[in-house]
This record gives C-alpha cells, sequence and structure tokens, in this order.
C-alpha cells in the first residue's frame, strides 16, 4: 500500500510538473520535454485533460520519438483528434509510417480520421495503400480515401482517382470527381498542368452529370491560365447557360481584359446574357467598350440598361455625361439615383458646369438631379444658388438645398449656414438640421469652424445652444474645447448639463486638465462626478505618454471619495500596468472599502509588469 | 484571338467603384440570368437558410430578411432554442409557417432549393460549414474570423475558386463609409507616403483550460457532439454553449482572440495598404507593459501596428493610418479625426456605426445574383486571416518571426509553421 502512494505521488509529482510546463499555471514557463509528455501519454493513471494537454504541446515540440505513443492514441475517441494534431506536425518520416501503418488496424470513422491526416501531410508512400480503400464497401471510407488522394495530388495519386472514374455509380462519380477537382487544384499549383489536364479529360469521359463536368471545367481553365483561353472562348459561344456563365467567372479570376471578345458577341446575344456582359465590361474597365456600353443604355430592357448605367463608371469618358445627366433626371428613381452615384464619381471638370447650369432648371427632377450631384460632387460654386433654394416655400426642396449646402458650403458662408439651420430646426426637424450642421462642420477648418460656432453660441438661442454645442464636439481642437469647459462652468444648468455630458465624449486627452479642474469647482455634485468620471475614461482609453496617465490617475485618486470612483482608477493601472501604477494600487489597500478590489488588481498588475521574462504565451 | 492580362486597378476605378458601394442602389438583375452550373435559383428570390444563428447571426441576418429578394426558409442549429427563434423570426417576416429546422446542417445543405448560407456559429465552424456548404453548391456569408488557422484560410478559399460559389467574410467595416473614406485617404496618397498603420485587437488570451465536467444534455435540446464539431473532443459544460463562454479557448477560437477585432482592423489596413492578395513578411512582439503590441511589417517596409490600447475615442474597432503628411483615425462611432484641417475637406458625417453590415450584405445579396465578386472575397478574406494568425502566432511564441507570403509559411521557424493548422476530430475533416 505504502509503495502504490509512493508511486503516485511520485506520478502527480511528474504530472504537476508537465502541466505547469503545459503553461496551464499562469505564467510558468514552459520547461517539459518531449520525453516527459510521453510518459503522460502513456501513463494509465493520466487524465484524459492531461494526455491531451501533452498533444498539444507535442504537436510543437514533440520528435520522431514521440510518435510511438501519440500513434497508440489513434484508436481512442476521445483522444484521436490531439494525437493527429500531434502527428499531422511532427516533421519526418515516422509520423507518416505511423499513419500508413495505422490504416490496416484501424476502421470507421479512426480509419476515416487517419486518412484525413495523411492527406493533410500529403503523404505520396501512402498512395497505393490508400488507393486499395478507393473500393471500400464502406461508403464513408472509400470517400475519405478519394479526399485524401485529392489533397496529396501527386501523378500517382491522380493516377488512381482517374482508374475509379471509370468504375464510379452514380453515387460514388460525384464524391470521387470532386477528389479529383482538388487533386487538379493541387496539380496545378505544383506546376503540373499537363497531369491535371490528362485527368480532367478522365472527368469529360466519364459518365457524369453535366453540372458536375462544367464545374471541372471551369477547374480546368483555372488551372491553365492563358492555355485555358481557347476553351473560355468556346464556352463563351455555346449556347449552354450554365457554360456561358461559368466564362465570365473565369475571366474574373484570371483577371483577362477580354473586353473585345465580349463586345463581339453583345450583339449576338439575349438581354438577360448582355446583363452579364456588362457586368464583365464594367469590372474590366476597359474604355473600348464604351460605343456598347451607351448603346446598350438606351435598350428597352430596364435590366440591361440598369447595368449599361453602371458600366459608365468604369468605361465612360465625356461623351457619357449628357446621357448620365438624362437619366438622373428620370422618374425611375434607381436608374436615377445610379445614373446620378457616377455623375459624383466620374473625374471629368465639365459635369460641374453642367450641374450649375441645371440647379436652377425649370424642371422639378432636373433640378433635384443637379441639387443631388452637386452635393455628392461637393462643388463649392454651387453654394450661392443653394442658398437661394434654401429659401423656397417648397419644404422638399428646402430641405434638399440645405443638405446639399452642407456638402458644398464654405468657411465664408459658415455663419449664414448655421443661422439657417437653427432657423429651420422646428419645420424642418431637428434630427435632419443636426445632421445637415454635422456634415457641414466635420468638413471646416478646425479652430476657424470652432470659433463661428462659439460666437453664435453667444446669441443663440437656448433651443439651439444644444445644437451648437454638439457641433463642438464634432469639430474639436482647442477653442471648441475652451467653449464647451466654459459653457459648463456657466451659471446656466441646460448649458451645464450638456456641457459636462459632451465633455465625458471628448476625443482627445487635452480635456483632462479641465475636467478634473471642473470636478473640484462645481458644486453640483451630478456634475462634480460626471466630470471626475470623464476624466478616468480619458486615462482609461485615450492615447496619451504612460507619465500623462499615471498624473491623470494620481490627481484624479486625490480628489475621488467614492469608492466606486476609485474602483473605476484602479480598472485603469490594472489595464495599462506600471511600476508607478503598483504604488498608485498599493496605496489604496489602506483603504478598507477598497481592499477587496485592489489585491486582485495588484496581483494582475505585477504579473503584467513582469511579463517581459514570459518565452511562450498559453502553450 | 487575343487576350491581354487586365492592367492594374486605376484610382478612378477604386474611387467609382468604392463610390457605388456606399451610394448606389443594388441592381437589380433577373436571377434566371445568374447561378452557376445550372444552379439557377427557381424564381428571382434568392433562397437564404442559416447556420448557427445566435446574437451577432441575428444582427447580421436583420439586416438580410428585409429585402424583398431575400425569402429565409431553413436554419439549421444544434440548440433546439435557437432553431425555434429563428424559426419564428424568419415566419414573421415570410408571413407562414414554412422555415424548416435542422439538428444537423449537413441534411439542409442536402436540399437543392437553397442559393445561400448564412454562418455565424463560433469561431471552429466557420470553415469547415463554409466549405461543405460550398461543396453542396450554395454560396455562402460567413461571420469571422472564418478560418481558425493559416491553412484553414487557404483551404477555404480554394475550396470557393474550386466550387467557383460566392464568398463574403463579414468584415462588413469595408462596407461602412467612414472606414472606406480613410482608407480612401491613404489609397490616393492625401496622407502622403504612408509610412505605419495601426490597428485595434482584443488584450489577448489563450487557454488551454477545460471548464468542468457537466452532465450531457439531450442531444434533441443541445447536440454537444454537433457543437463540438471539428474542435477536439472535452467535456460538455454549458457555459460553452449557453453563455459564449467559448471564446478564448485554444480550441475555439482565433488566434487568442486576435482575430476577433483584428479581422476586420487588420482587414481594414491591408486596404488601407493597397495589400489585398499579400501579408506583411515579419512579426514581432514588442514588449509593452499592458498591452499585447505586434509590429508587423509590409516587404515594402511599411508598418502595421497591432494594439489594444491608446486611441482616440472614436469607438471600437478603430484604425488610424499614418503618412509622411498627414495621419486619419477612425472607429465605430462613424466619426473621423484626421491631422489636418486640408484632409477635413471631403470628410463624410457619421452615418453608421461600425457593427453594422446592412451595405455588406447588400454586396453580398447582389453578388450572389450577379456572381460578381465581393466586397471581402475569399482572396482578400485568405490574406488578411492568415496575416493575423501569423502575428497572433508570433505573440505565442514570444518572438519575432519571417513569413513568406507566396508559400504562406513561416521562415526559418518549425514551431511556428507547426503551428499553421490544426488537425479536426471526424467528420469533419472536409
Amino acid at each position: 500500500m505504502a509503495r502504490i502512494d509512493h508511486f503516485r505521488a511520485l506520478f502527480l509529482a511528474l504530472c504537476f510538473s508537465v502541466i505547469a510546463s503545459l503553461g496551464l499555471l499562469a505564467q510558468d514557463s514552459p520547461t517539459g520535454t518531449p520525453a516527459s509528455l510521453v510518459t503522460v501519454l502513456t501513463s494509465p493513471d493520466a487524465s484524459v485533460f492531461e494526455k491531451a494537454k501533452a498533444c498539444e504541446r507535442l504537436a510543437i515540440f514533440g520528435d520522431e520519438r514521440s510518435v510511438p505513443a501519440l500513434a497508440d492514441l489513434l484508436t481512442d475517441d476521445k483522444l484521436s483528434s490531439y494525437a493527429r494534431d500531434a502527428l499531422e506536425a511532427i516533421p519526418g518520416e515516422a509520423s507518416d509510417a505511423a499513419l500508413r501503418d495505422a490504416i490496416a488496424h484501424l476502421e470507421g470513422d479512426r480509419l476515416i480520421d487517419v486518412l484525413a491526416s495523411i492527406g493533410v501531410r500529403r503523404d505520396a508512400q501512402a498512395v497505393g495503400v490508400i488507393a486499395a480503400l478507393l473500393r471500400s464497401d464502406d461508403e464513408a471510407t472509400a470517400a475519405a480515401a478519394a479526399r485524401s488522394l485529392g489533397r496529396i495530388g501527386s501523378p500517382q495519386a491522380a493516377d488512381e482517382l482517374q482508374k475509379m472514374l471509370s468504375e464510379a455509380t452514380a453515387g460514388s462519380g460525384i464524391t470521387l470527381a470532386n477528389a479529383c477537382m482538388v487533386c487538379i487544384q493541387q496539380l496545378a499549383k505544383q506546376g503540373r498542368v499537363k497531369d491535371a489536364v490528362t485527368l480532367y479529360d478522365a472527368i469529360e469521359a466519364a459518365d457524369l452529370p453535366a453540372s458536375i463536368k462544367s464545374k471541372a471545367t471551369y477547374n480546368i481553365i483555372l488551372a491553365q491560365g492563358d492555355d485555358g483561353l481557347p476553351k473560355l472562348i468556346e464556352l463563351l459561344e455555346t449556347d449552354d447557360e450554365s457554360n456561358f456563365r461559368l466564362a465570365l467567372q473565369a475571366i474574373r479570376h484570371l483577371k483577362i481584359d477580354a473586353s473585345p471578345e465580349l463586345q463581339a458577341l453583345f450583339h449576338t446575344v439575349s438581354p438577360e446574357r448582355q446583363v452579364l456582359l456588362l457586368q464583365s465590361l464594367e469590372e474590366l474597365g476597359n474604355e473600348t467598350a464604351l460605343p456598347t456600353v451607351m448603346k446598350a443604355a438606351q435598350a428597352e430592357d430596364s435590366a440591361v440598361r440598369m447595368q449599361a448605367i453602371r458600366a459608365l463608371a468604369t468605361v465612360g469618358n465625356e461623351t457619357a455625361v449628357p446621357l448620365l445627366l438624362e437619366v438622373g433626371a428620370e422618374s425611375d428613381e434607381e436608374l436615377a439615383e445610379t445614373a446620378r452615384s457616377i455623375l459624383a464619381a466620374l473625374p471629368f471638370g465639365g459635369i460641374d458646369t453642367a450641374i450649375l447650369s441645371r440647379l436652377t432648371s425649370d424642371d422639378i427632377a432636373t433640378q433635384q438631379m443637379a441639387i443631388d450631384v452637386a452635393a455628392q460632387r461637393r462643388i463649392a460654386e454651387a453654394s450661392a444658388t443653394l442658398f437661394q433654394l434654401a429659401a423656397s416655400d417648397d419644404d422638399t426642396t428646402r430641405k434638399e438645398a440645405i443638405n446639399a449646402l452642407a456638402a458644398t458650403v464654405r468657411m465664408e458662408h459658415l455663419a449664414d449656414f448655421i443661422s439657417m439651420v437653427m432657423k429651420e430646426q422646428r419645420s424642418l426637424g431637428d434630427v435632419a438640421m443636426r445632421s445637415a450642421l454635422t456634415a457641414a462642420c466635420v468638413r471646416m477648418p478646425q479652430e476657424g469652424c470652432a470659433k463661428k460656432l462659439t460666437v453664435e453660441l453667444a446669441t443663440a438661442p437656448p433651443t439651439a445652444k444644444k445644437l451648437l454645442l454638439e457641433q463642438l464636439v464634432s469639430v474639436g481642437g482647442a477653442t471648441a474645447l475652451e467653449t464647451v469647459v466654459s459653457a459648463a462652468r456657466s451659471n446656466d444648468p441646460t448649458m451645464q448639463d450638456e456641457a459636462t455630458r459632451l465633455l465625458g465624449e471628448w476625443l482627445t486627452a487635452d480635456a483632462a486638465p479641465a475636467l478634473l479642474d471642473l470636478a473640484t469647482m462645481l458644486t453640483e455634485r451630478k456634475y462634480q462626478i460626471r466630470a471626475l468620471r470623464g476624466c478616468i475614461r480619458i486615462a482609461r482609453q485615450l492615447n496619451m505618454t504612460p507619465k500623462e496617465r499615471m498624473d491623470i490617475c494620481r490627481k484624479t485618486l486625490a480628489i475621488a471619495s467614492r469608492p466606486e470612483d476609485k474602483a473605476l482608477v484602479l480598472d485603469v493601472l490594472k489595464r495599462h500596468p506600471s511600476r508607478e501604477g503598483l504604488q498608485l494600487a498599493e496605496a489604496l489597500l489602506e483603504d478598507p472599502e477598497l481592499r477587496a478590489t485592489a489585491q486582485p488588481a495588484i496581483r494582475l498588475i505585477k504579473e503584467k509588469v513582469g511579463e517581459a521574462s514570459v518565452t511562450e504565451r498559453g502553450l | 484571338m487575343t487576350l491581354a492580362k487586365r492592367k492594374n486597378q486605376t484610382r478612378r476605378r477604386f474611387l467609382t467603384t468604392t463610390a457605388a458601394a456606399g451610394a448606389v442602389a443594388p441592381t437589380f438583375i433577373p436571377a434566371r440570368v445568374m447561378g452557376f452550373g445550372g444552379a439557377v435559383p427557381p424564381s428571382d428570390m434568392i433562397r437564404l437558410a442559416g447556420i448557427g444563428i445566435e446574437s451577432r447571426g441575428t444582427t447580421v441576418l436583420q439586416t438580410m430578411l428585409p429585402h424583398p429578394d431575400v425569402r429565409f426558409v431553413a436554419i439549421a442549429d444544434v440548440r433546439a432554442d435557437r432553431r425555434k427563434a429563428v424559426k419564428e423570426m424568419a415566419d414573421q417576416r415570410n408571413g407562414d409557417t414554412q422555415c424548416d429546422t435542422y439538428r444537423d446542417f449537413r441534411e439542409m445543405l442536402e436540399r437543392d432549393d437553397i442559393d445561400a448560407v448564412l454562418i455565424a456559429t463560433g469561431d471552429r465552424w466557420h470553415a469547415p460549414a463554409s466549405m461543405l456548404a460550398a461543396e453542396a453548391g450554395k454560396d455562402v456569408y460567413s461571420e469571422k474570423p472564418c478560418a481558425i488557422s493559416i491553412d484553414l484560410a487557404g483551404r477555404l478559399a480554394d475550396t470557393i475558386h474550386r466550387t467557383g460559389r460566392i464568398f463574403q467574410c463579414g468584415t462588413q467595416r469595408r462596407s461602412n463609409s467612414n472606414f472606406i473614406h480613410a482608407i480612401e485617404l491613404a489609397r490616393t496618397g492625401k496622407l502622403g507616403n504612408l509610412h505605419t498603420l495601426h490597428a485595434s485587437i482584443y488584450s489577448l488570451r489563450d487557454s488551454h483550460d477545460w471548464l468542468p465536467a457537466q452532465p450531457e444534455p439531450d442531444p434533441a435540446v443541445i447536440d454537444w457532439d454537433m457543437w463540438l464539431g471539428p474542435a477536439p473532443w472535452r467535456p460538455y459544460n454549458e457555459a460553452y454553449v449557453m453563455k459564449g463562454q467559448w471564446r478564448g479557448y485554444y480550441d475555439f477560437d482565433s488566434g487568442a482572440r486576435l482575430l476577433d477585432w483584428g479581422a476586420h482592423t487588420l482587414d481594414l489596413c491591408q486596404a488601407a495598404a493597397g495589400a489585398d492578395g499579400t501579408t506583411p513578411v515579419e512579426y514581432e512582439p514588442l514588449d509593452v507593459a499592458g498591452d499585447n503590441v505586434i509590429q508587423c511589417t509590409y516587404a515594402n517596409g511599411v508598418k502595421l501596428i497591432l494594439r489594444s490600447t491608446g486611441w482616440l475615442g472614436l469607438g471600437t474597432c478603430p484604425v488610424r493610418f499614418e503618412g509622411d503628411e498627414g495621419w486619419v483615425e477612425t472607429g465605430d462611432t462613424g466619426r473621423i479625426a484626421v491631422s489636418l484641417d486640408s484632409l477635413r475637406a471631403d470628410l463624410p458625417a457619421p452615418t453608421i456605426r461600425g457593427g453594422m453590415p446592412t451595405n455588406h450584405t447588400r454586396n453580398f445579396l447582389d453578388c450572389v445574383k450577379s456572381r460578381g465578386r465581393t466586397t471581402t472575397n475569399e482572396d482578400i478574406m485568405r490574406s488578411s486571416h492568415i496575416a493575423c494568425h501569423a502575428a497572433a502566432i508570433a505573440w505565442k511564441l514570444n518572438r519575432k518571426l519571417t513569413f513568406d507570403p507566396s508559400t504562406e509559411m513561416f521562415v526559418g521557424d518549425n514551431e511556428a509553421n507547426r503551428m499553421r493548422s490544426r488537425a479536426a476530430r471526424q467528420p469533419w475533416a472536409v
């Protein structure tokens, strides 16, 4: 009995050292050797967990001496995949041989396991023994054998798959053909295109569904690259719909400029095919396709027309602009919107002139098109007219003009725009006007914009002050910060409330000193806490030097009175560990209300600060 | 007939296509002309199904359901309560009771009347479920992280290529106007020569523990074996399933949580650097107390800094792009901060919060119809996910690693290379 206890104690000690070596104990550096890990694998007393972890480690550090113990686990339902993980990874002949040898002793899922692993290792020596399994009575085994040969992807593997194709049944044929296509892909990667073509020819000759043969054709075109072009051209000219689509898909993948050939076909095919050809022409972006595309843009078939308009984005030049201007004002909203977005993106200066002249068009649709495109192109010269349109009696025109101004107005007219937005808040809606003002402000030079907003804030009606304060946050910078801090210090409770809230969202760390100051000088408790928490957020999230961060933490702790606020500072120290932060955290141990929170935080900071000695992580 | 390789994307093309992404209404193209390999939808309606729809999946689904060209027809989930909740949501939208429920998504994928699937399980399932769906002829919108390892990210992209399916990675920030604008500033030279990109990440954690074992529930209520799926076996604990506490565990999470935000933010940096299709070549964890800072370097010398702290208060998922003439920073509030007044001239007002995938899901639906390439297609996912995983491996090994984007292998570091893949539990080794 004593002896058994002795052995058990020795074994547990060994397990402990191995588990420690696995990195399962926090931050312990791994020291276990492959030999000690193999001892765990062969021990009858080691748990499944311990063996699994030993396998994981052997997958990275194991060697050929580890292979026999790993191979013994291939029959184990729970540990087989762990063992395979290591066997797939360990370099050298021993793993290959072990997996090959295992084929003779395994069946069912465990055999399928091993066939997959051999495929992963692409062990060409296993081709013969795996090929024998292609004729297995067990369908799953035969399918796994085919997949494995496909992944091995050697000429010999291709030969074996090819031989089987002639014997394939309706069921097995598809599995086999799919394995052949994996093999074609592997052969092509090795530059063995000739072998790939031979295998493809066998698929073509086999009794297989047309859809499978189509897939094979697609694959061989991809494998052959330029040499596959004749087949691609044949497919383009075929009556078979799926093959036609295959050819276009191959063009996409091979990145071939087939614009002339696609154009030559265009007028001979159905509208459905024309849509597909236009998509390809758009992707190819060759301007020689423009005449074909322009003609198609005036077709009767709506799908053809829509796709032609889209294609102008890449093949269009100045000559396409009049057509796009016309379509952009059509009643078909989808078509018009597409044309406008193309007008917005095309790099031709003449478009701006054309749009400016249409802003005052009597035709409402043309005018709306012009407003929309002026906004999308950010045509600053449109602002004067847009200001006039923004004074329209018609709500829709007014709203569209204000939205367009948000994208086009320049700094010198920003004050007018702000006034206009404030005036329209009630009639056109608070949300819409806020969005418009934000869209304008984020584009402006930072300081200039902040100064304008500050000036407007001074005289704005109470209902607009919140709107303007929000813009200052979007704009940012020194002036904006100063203005919002002033608002927080004001005697106006609405301003104080809004400004302290907004300071809590400030994007840059320069708000921290002001927030610290507000946390002590504001009289309302709610705002003091808000300012303090805003400061902690900055220390927690924003970019600054470690010294600056510690400075904020120290000052925040000095004025924080509530344990929950101090705990938030502790969280900052934990998130950004440093030796100085450790001292700050340790000082909090003296606070009985914080001791329980501080202890684990301190432990974590110590670990992180000392982390430089870690050689590997989580292994 | 001579066909020349297409020229590189021009600035104009970038501007017009990104503008269109944010502004142009989706193109309606009759579904009769779309499809692949004979999988032409029976009507103009996209018949959508879901795999593993909980809170995030619900947010995504809610941006898809209102579209008149979408009908949600089936939900597969290992949890009975989620099957019921999603069915109720779909039935309410459809005005009937015909949304079907499945415990095993493989049965659902056998249906030939489903065009596309939304996959929003946990990380462990995203790639295998996406690959099986693609093999079954379905287009895929997968929540991120889409793959739990470097190897799986590559194989998922290969599978999408091979099957000719449409794939959208749920990194919706690429479709949101504030991030698009920041990327445009970087790409069009308005920041000068780009030298440093910054991407926010979670604080990293990689636990190999197991929670205490609890009795396994009735599989009809919670199918634990199916929940584990390709992850290695471990005993059941309801916290994994019901409380989302699978995060941070090596078996279930991606890159020690680096991909939770990194799949978004590093991806945005890739776009800003014009680095889609490649990755940084060096990854170096820096010794910064209290933060997990990883410095990545592209072949052209541009730095990419992954860090969790020290941002302006612009919301979650912030990114910052710095050139020798200016910088821009933005985050999930939609607000954009810039260094110079000259950069403010074209700033858009905040319109959409970072978590909302409204534009992104519409882009996916459009591409399901057009067979075009999505905003964050499989190739974009591949390079950004691989870069994230490479950074996480550097952090785990706590050493500088060199990476070859062409082979997707680390250079001269066997241990790092052995961390590129994970074995999948059967029958999920797709």
